[in-house]
C-alpha cells in the first residue's frame, strides 16, 4: 500500500514534469484569511496613538502604551537604540490572553544597546543616538527615522499598523451568521470574516484554536528609489510593485518545479528588506517566523499621484513602501539606517551573524546527483574526473544511500563498505557529503524512530499524538527540534561512536526541512501542530529548518571540534547563515532558471546568505550541452558551486557530452579553482566584517541609478565584475559598467583573460566565444590566484600564488589575501596570514594585518600587472635588505614578473625598473 | 557437331626459366634470404643483452635516490632556510649535461624518447617540445611554467597545467617496447602516490608503497 502511494506520487510528479508548479497547490493572499484581513487596512487605515503619560525613558530605550482608538485595546511599545545605527521596535499586547510568540535563536546574540538622548516637544519625541535619530509622533502613531538628519525610514506613515489582539472564542463566533447579537465591536469585525477561527484549504482543515492574531505594519523609505531583499523568491533582484497582484510571500515551502518571475513562497524566508536611493540606503528586518506576506509599493506605481505632482510642480512622489503582514507573533522590527548599502548589509549581519569561514573544499566544485547508484558508481565518477584531468572536490549522496530512507543508516547492498569508499575519496583530498533529512521513518525497528516515540521527541498534533505525515520514507514523523533535548539527541547521533559508517570528513546536507510533508497542506506541516513550549506550528513554521540546522551544526562540531562543519540546507530563516550554506532548491534545466540563479543568490547575499548557489545544469529536465556549458561558467562565479540532477534525468557528468563540451566545462572548473584564494579571502572577510561576498552593483556604485536593478551581473567583493553568458546561442552580451558618480565617471575594468581595459561606463556589447566567461577585474584591485591545476583543492594547500594587479587611473591598486590551514579552527588562535598588498609609484609592498603566525610552504610564483603605461625592463625585489633582480615579460596587455619566490609571511618590496 | 578430344600433353616442352610464376617465387626466396642475412648482420652490431641490461641499470641509477634529487632541486620558491626567503636558491641548471658519453642521465619525469630534446640547443636554449617557444636553458625545470602549450619545460614539477610526468618505473621489455607509464604533472608532489613506485612524490614526505609488481 505504502509503495503504491509512493508510486502514485512519483507518477504524479512525472506527469507534471515540464509543466512547472501547479500554483493552485499554494495559497493566494485571498485564500489566506489573515492576509485578506490585514490587507483591508490598506484602504481604510487604522487609528493607533500613544497614550500620553505612559512614556518611560531608559538609558537605551523608551517605552509607552499604545492604544487602538477603534477598539480601545492597549499595547506596549518599545523603541531601543542598538549599536551601529540600528533601532529595534517592539509592539506587543499589554495584557495578552496568552503569551504571543517571540522569535528565538535567529539573532546571533542579544543585540548591544547604546545610550540615547530624548527630547520632547509638542507631541513629538526625539530619540537620538549618534548620527541616528527617531522622531516619534504620538497621534497618529508614527516614527520617522533620520540618518544624519536625512529622513530614511518611516514606520506606520501610511497608518497600516494592524494588530489582532487575542480574544476568547464564543459560541456565536463559531457560527458566523448569528454575529449580529454581539455587542462587542471588535468581535464583530472579525466575525465578518470567515476563516478567523478555522480555515480550510483544499482538503486540509486548520483548526485555529486561538483565532485571529495577525500583525502588520508598514515601512516607508523616503530616500529610496528601489526596494530589494526578502528572499527567497524566484524573482528579480529589485522588488516589483504588488498592487494588483499577490504580495510577496514568506513561508518555507517545498515547491515542486517552481516557476520564475513569481512572488510565490519558496524554501526559505528571510524577512529583511532594503530601500536604496542614490544618497541613502536603509533596511528593515521584520523578525517574525510565522507566515508572512509583504506588499510592495514602488515609487512610480501611483500614476495619479505622479500626475498630481507633475501638475503641482512638486518633485516629491510617494516614497516606496513595504507592508509586512504576519499571521501571528508580535511586531519586532529592526530599523537599520545605513547610510550606504554596505553599511546596512553589515548592520544586518551584526544582528543575525554570518557564515563562519568555511573549509576551503566547500568553496570548490561539488559533484552531486540523485543518486549515485552504488559504491562503484561513486568511485568511477571520482576516477573519471582524474582521467580527464578535471578538478573535483566533493561527491554527494542523495537519499538513496540510506537503508529505506532511514537516516544514519546505509543501504547494505549498494553501499556495503562506506568506510572504504570514503577512504578512497579522502586519500585524494576529496570529501563526501551525505543527506540527512528531518522526516523520520515510522518503523519500530528503526532506532531513531523508537527513541523518538519512547521519549516523546516528535512534533505533536492538537490531540497530543505524534504527528504522522508522508514523505520519502512513506509514513514519517518529525522531531521537534525546538526542544533543546531533542536537538541534543539529534546532534549526538552524528558522533562517530553512533554513526560509525562515516568519518569526521563526511559532511552533511539537510534537505526537506521546510518541513516538506507530501500529504500536508501546501506540502508542509499543518499549522495547528504543537511544538515545544506549547507553541503552535503557525508561530514557528519558518524557523523549523533553522532549528534542524542548529542540531546538525552542534552535532558536527561535537563530532570533531577541530574541523569547521559544512552543512547545506534548503529551508532557511534569518540567522541560518551562521550554520549552513544554501542552494536555490529544485530548479529546472532552462535558460530562465540559469538567469535566476544569479538574481536569487544576489538577494540571498544581501540578506546574509553569501554562501549560495544553484544546481548546475538544473535539477529537473535535461540540459543540452550549450546550457550545461553556460551553467558551469555561471556556477563557477557563485559561491556555492555544485552540479546536481533529478533521479529521472539523464546522466550528465561532463565526459558524457562531446569533447568540446567537456573541455569548456574543464576550463570553467579551472577558472573556479584558480580564484579559490579570492573566494577564501572573501569568506574570511565576510566572517570578520559581515560584508557580502557577492554583491549587486549598487553596493559599490550607489549613485548610478541605471545600475540599481541590474541583476544579470554581480560583483565578487569589490574586485571582480561577473556577467556570465546566460542566453542561448549568443555571440555578444551586453555588459553594464557602472559609474561612481552621476557624471558617468567609472572605474577601469580589465578583462581577466586578455587584460584589455574597459574605460567607459555604461552599456557595452562584448563579443563572446563558447569558452568565454565575461569577467573583469576592477582597476585598483589586487586579486590573489592559484593557477596550478590539482585534482582537488586540498592538494593545492602549498601551491604558489599569483598576484594579479590591475591599476586604477592613478596607477595604484591594493587587495588582501588570507590563508590558513583551510580546515581547522586554529585560525581563531591566530594561526593565519592576513596580508594587504599595495601597489603605488611602481612599487609593490605588503603589510600584514595581525601577526602572520601560520607557517605556510606557499610562495608567490608570479605577479601580473595590468595597466602600466610602459613596459619595465626588470624588477627588483628587496627582502631583509637583500635585493634580487627579476625577469619581466610582456604578454597580452599585461606585464608578468617571473618568479619572485617570496614566502607568504615575509615583508618585501618590489620595484619596477625602467 | 561432334566434340573431338585432343591430347595436348606432348605438344611442346616449357623450360623452367620460362615459367613466370616459378621465377617469381624464386625471386622472393632470394630477397628473403638476403634480408635475413642483412638482419643477421645488423643484429650482430646491436649491443648484447648484458650491455642493454647494464645501460638500463645505469639509467635507473641516474634517476637517483629521493634524497639526492631534493638536494639538486629547490622544490618551491622558498628554500628551507628560516628566513623563508627563497629567491636566489633557485635552480641554475638541474640538468647536468652528459659529459660521460656512456652514462645516460635523464631528467626526472621525462622519457628516454625525448632524451635528446632535453639538451641545450646550439644557442644554449631549450625549445619547448611543441616547438612553440624557446626559453633559456636555466628556465628548464625551475618550477615555473614557461612552455604553457605543452608543459614540456617542467617535466619534474607541477608548475604546468598540461604536461606529463613519466614515472621512474616503466613497464617495458628491456628492448624498449611497451607503453609509457605517466601521470599528469599536476599529480607531482601533491601528497598522493600516483606512480606505482611513488616516483611522482619526490619532495613531499609521503611514504609511497611500491606497488609496481
Amino acid at each position: 500500500m505504502r509503495c503504491a502511494v509512493f508510486f502514485c506520487l512519483l507518477i504524479g510528479g512525472w506527469i507534471n514534469y515540464g509543466s512547472g508548479v501547479d500554483p493552485t497547490n499554494f495559497k493566494t493572499c485571498e485564500q489566506s484569511s489573515f492576509c485578506r484581513r490585514s490587507r483591508k487596512v490598506q484602504s481604510s487605515g487604522s487609528k493607533y496613538s500613544l497614550i500620553s503619560g505612559t512614556l518611560n525613558t531608559y538609558s537605551d530605550s523608551v517605552t509607552a502604551d499604545l492604544l487602538n482608538k477603534e477598539n480601545h485595546h492597549q499595547f506596549t511599545f518599545k523603541l531601543e537604540a542598538l549599536v551601529g545605527g540600528t533601532f529595534r521596535l517592539q509592539i506587543d499586547e499589554k495584557t495578552p490572553l496568552r503569551p504571543r510568540y517571540r522569535v528565538e535563536h535567529a539573532l546571533k546574540a542579544q543585540p548591544k544597546t547604546v545610550t540615547i538622548r530624548v527630547q520632547e516637544s509638542d507631541g513629538e519625541l526625539t530619540v537620538t543616538s549618534g548620527h541616528s535619530k527617531a522622531v516619534i509622533h504620538g497621534d497618529p502613531f508614527r516614527i520617522d527615522f533620520y540618518e544624519n538628519d536625512v529622513h530614511v525610514v518611516s514606520v506606520n506613515a501610511k497608518n497600516w499598523l494592524y494588530f489582532e489582539h487575542l480574544r476568547q472564542k464564543t459560541q456565536e463566533q463559531a457560527l458566523p451568521d448569528s454575529g449580529e447579537q454581539q455587542q462587542n465591536v471588535e468581535v464583530l469585525e472579525t466575525l465578518d470574516e470567515p476563516g478567523s477561527w478555522e480555515e480550510n484549504f483544499k482538503s486540509h482543515h486548520d483548526s485555529k484554536p486561538y483565532g485571529p492574531e495577525a500583525v502588520a505594519l508598514d515601512f516607508s523609505f523616503p530616500a529610496a528609489e528601489v526596494l530589494f531583499g526578502i528572499p527567497e523568491h524566484a524573482d528579480s533582484f529589485a522588488l516589483k510593485s504588488t498592487s494588483g497582484t499577490d504580495p510577496y510571500r514568506l513561508y518555507n515551502l517545498d515547491v515542486f518545479e517552481y516557476i520564475v518571475d513569481s512572488k510565490m513562497a519558496l524554501y526559505g524566508s528571510v524577512p529583511v528588506l532594503y530601500g536604496h536611493g542614490p544618497q541613502r540606503t536603509a533596511g528593515v528586518y521584520w523578525q517574525n517566523a510565522a507566515e508572512t506576506w509583504v506588499d510592495i509599493y514602488t515609487a512610480e506605481t501611483n500614476v495619479v499621484s505622479s500626475l498630481v505632482n507633475f501638475v503641482s510642480g512638486s518633485r516629491k512622489s510617494t516614497p516606496p513602501a513595504a507592508h509586512f503582514i504576519s499571521e501571528s507573533g508580535i511586531v519586532d522590527a529592526f530599523i537599520m539606517l545605513g547610510p550606504q548599502p554596505m553599511d546596512v548589509f553589515q548592520q544586518y549581519t551584526a544582528l543575525t551573524g554570518t557564515h563562519d569561514l568555511p573549509q576551503l573544499f566547500s568553496l570548490a566544485y561539488h559533484q552531486s546527483r540523485w543518486n549515485y547508484n552504488d559504491e562503484r558508481d561513486v568511485t568511477t565518477v571520482s576516477a573519471k574526473y582524474d582521467e580527464f584531468n578535471m578538478p573535483m572536490d566533493t561527491m554527494w549522496l542523495d537519499i538513496e544511500y540510506t537503508d529505506g530512507k532511514r537516516y544514519f543508516t546505509w543501504d547494505k547492498f549498494k553501499f556495503p563498505e562506506p568506510l572504504t569508499m570514503i577512504k578512497n575519496l579522502t586519500e585524494l583530498g576529496r570529501h563526501l557529503v551525505v543527506i540527512i533529512d528531518p522526516h523520520i521513518k515510522r518503523d519500530n525497528s528503526y532506532f531513531f524512530h523508537s527513541d523518538c516515540t519512547e521519549k516523546g521527541y516528535y512534533v505533536k498534533t492538537r490531540e497530543g499524538n505524534d504527528y504522522e505525515g508522508w514523505c520519502w520514507p512513506g509514513s514519517a514523523s518529525y522531531p521537534d527540534f525546538f526542544n533543546p533535548v531533542v536537538r541534543d539527541y539529534y546532534a549526538s547521533q552524528y558522533h562517530l561512536s553512533k554513526f560509525k559508517t562515516v568519518t569526521e570528513d563526511v559532511m552533511i546536507w539537510n534537505d526537506m526541512n521546510e518541513p516538506s510533508v507530501f500529504n500536508g497542506p501546501e506540502i508542509t506541516a499543518p499549522k495547528d501542530l504543537i511544538h515545544y513550549g506549547n507553541w503552535e506550528h503557525r508561530d514557528v513554521h519558518n524557523l523549523y529548518g533553522h532549528m534542524h540546522l542548529m542540531g546538525t551544526f552542534d552535532g558536527l562540531q561535537k563530532r570533531d571540534p577541530n574541523q569547521r562543519p559544512f552543512i547545506l540546507t534548503r529551508a532557511h530563516f534569518a540567522g541560518s547563515q551562521r550554520y549552513a550554506a544554501i542552494w536555490t532548491g529544485d530548479n529546472l534545466a532552462d535558460w530562465s532558471h540559469l538567469q535566476h540563479s544569479i538574481k536569487m543568490c544576489l538577494t540571498e547575499a544581501v540578506a546574509g546568505f553569501s554562501f549560495c548557489g544553484a544546481d548546475v545544469g538544473g535539477f529537473f529536465g535535461n540540459p543540452d550541452s550549450e546550457l550545461l556549458e553556460r551553467w558551469y561558467q555561471t556556477g563557477a562565479f557563485l559561491p556555492f558551486f555544485r552540479a546536481h540532477a533529478h533521479i529521472d534525468t539523464k546522466r550528465r557528468e561532463p565526459w558524457l557530452f562531446p569533447e568540446r563540451t567537456r573541455l569548456i566545462i574543464r576550463s570553467a572548473l579551472l577558472k573556479r579553482y584558480s580564484y579559490l584564494p579570492l573566494w577564501y579571502t572573501s569568506f574570511y572577510e565576510l566572517e570578520q566584517t559581515g560584508a557580502p561576498v557577492i554583491r549587486p552593483l549598487l553596493a559599490h556604485y550607489p549613485q548610478d541609478k541605471e545600475a540599481f536593478a541590474i541583476d544579470s551581473q554581480l560583483l565578487v567583493q569589490q574586485r571582480l565584475l561577473v556577467r556570465p553568458v546566460m542566453q542561448q546561442g549568443v555571440s555578444k552580451v551586453d555588459v553594464y559598467f557602472p559609474a561612481i558618480d552621476d557624471k558617468k565617471n567609472g572605474d577601469y575594468w580589465y578583462d581577466v583573460d586578455t587584460y584589455q581595459r574597459q574605460e567607459r561606463t555604461g552599456s557595452e556589447s562584448i563579443p563572446v566565444t563558447e569558452y568565454k566567461i565575461p569577467v573583469w577585474q576592477r582597476g585598483g584591485s589586487i586579486v590573489p590566484k592559484k593557477e596550478r591545476l590539482r585534482r582537488s583543492s586540498a592538494l593545492m594547500l602549498n601551491d604558489p600564488y599569483t598576484l594579479v594587479i590591475c591599476l586604477d587611473r592613478q596607477g595604484k591598486a591594493d587587495g588582501t589575501l588570507y590563508l590558513d590551514d583551510e580546515k581547522s579552527y586554529a585560525y581563531r588562535d591566530g594561526q593565519y596570514i592576513y596580508v594587504n598588498y599595495e601597489f603605488a609609484n611602481n612599487q609593490l609592498t605588503n603589510r600584514f594585518i595581525g601577526k602572520p603566525k601560520y607557517k605556510s610552504d606557499a610562495w608567490i610564483e608570479r605577479i601580473v600587472i595590468a595597466g602600466l603605461n610602459r613596459v619595465p625592463s626588470s624588477a627588483t625585489i628587496t627582502v631583509n635588505g637583500v635585493a634580487q633582480q627579476l625577469e619581466v615579460e610582456q604578454r597580452d596587455a599585461a606585464v608578468y614578473i617571473r618568479k619572485p619566490s617570496i614566502k607568504m609571511d615575509v615583508d618585501f618590496a618590489l620595484k619596477l625598473n625602467y | 557437331m561432334r566434340k573431338t578430344w585432343v591430347k595436348r600433353e606432348n605438344i611442346y616442352y616449357k623450360p623452367f626459366y620460362k615459367d613466370k610464376s616459378k621465377m617469381f617465387l624464386l625471386l622472393i626466396f632470394l630477397v628473403g634470404i638476403s634480408f635475413i642475412a642483412y638482419q643477421a648482420f645488423s643484429l650482430n652490431q646491436l649491443p648484447s643483452v648484458q650491455q642493454l641490461r647494464r645501460k638500463h641499470k645505469q639509467m635507473m641509477q641516474s634517476l637517483g635516490s629521493k634524497q639526492r634529487d631534493v638536494d639538486d632541486f629547490d622544490g618551491g620558491g622558498g628554500g628551507g632556510d628560516g628566513a623563508g626567503v627563497g629567491f636566489g636558491a633557485g635552480v641554475e641548471a638541474v640538468v647536468t649535461a652528459t659529459q660521460d658519453a656512456d652514462a645516460i642521465k635523464i631528467i626526472r619525469g621525462t622519457r628516454l624518447f625525448d632524451y635528446d630534446a632535453y639538451k641545450p640547443n646550439f644557442e644554449g636554449n631549450f625549445k619547448c617540445l611543441d616547438g612553440s617557444k624557446e626559453i633559456p636553458f636555466k628556465h628548464l625545470n625551475d618550477n615555473y611554467c614557461d612552455c604553457e602549450g605543452d608543459g614540456s619545460d617542467e617535466p619534474s614539477t607541477n608548475a604546468c597545467a598540461k604536461g606529463r610526468f613519466y614515472c621512474k618505473y616503466q613497464k617495458r621489455h628491456f628492448t624498449g617496447r611497451g607503453l609509457d607509464v605517466w601521470v599528469w604533472t599536476s599529480r607531482v608532489n601533491d601528497n598522493v602516490c600516483d606512480c606505482c613506485d611513488g616516483s611522482d612524490e619526490w619532495t613531499t614526505h609521503v611514504k609511497c608503497p611500491n606497488s609496481c609488481a
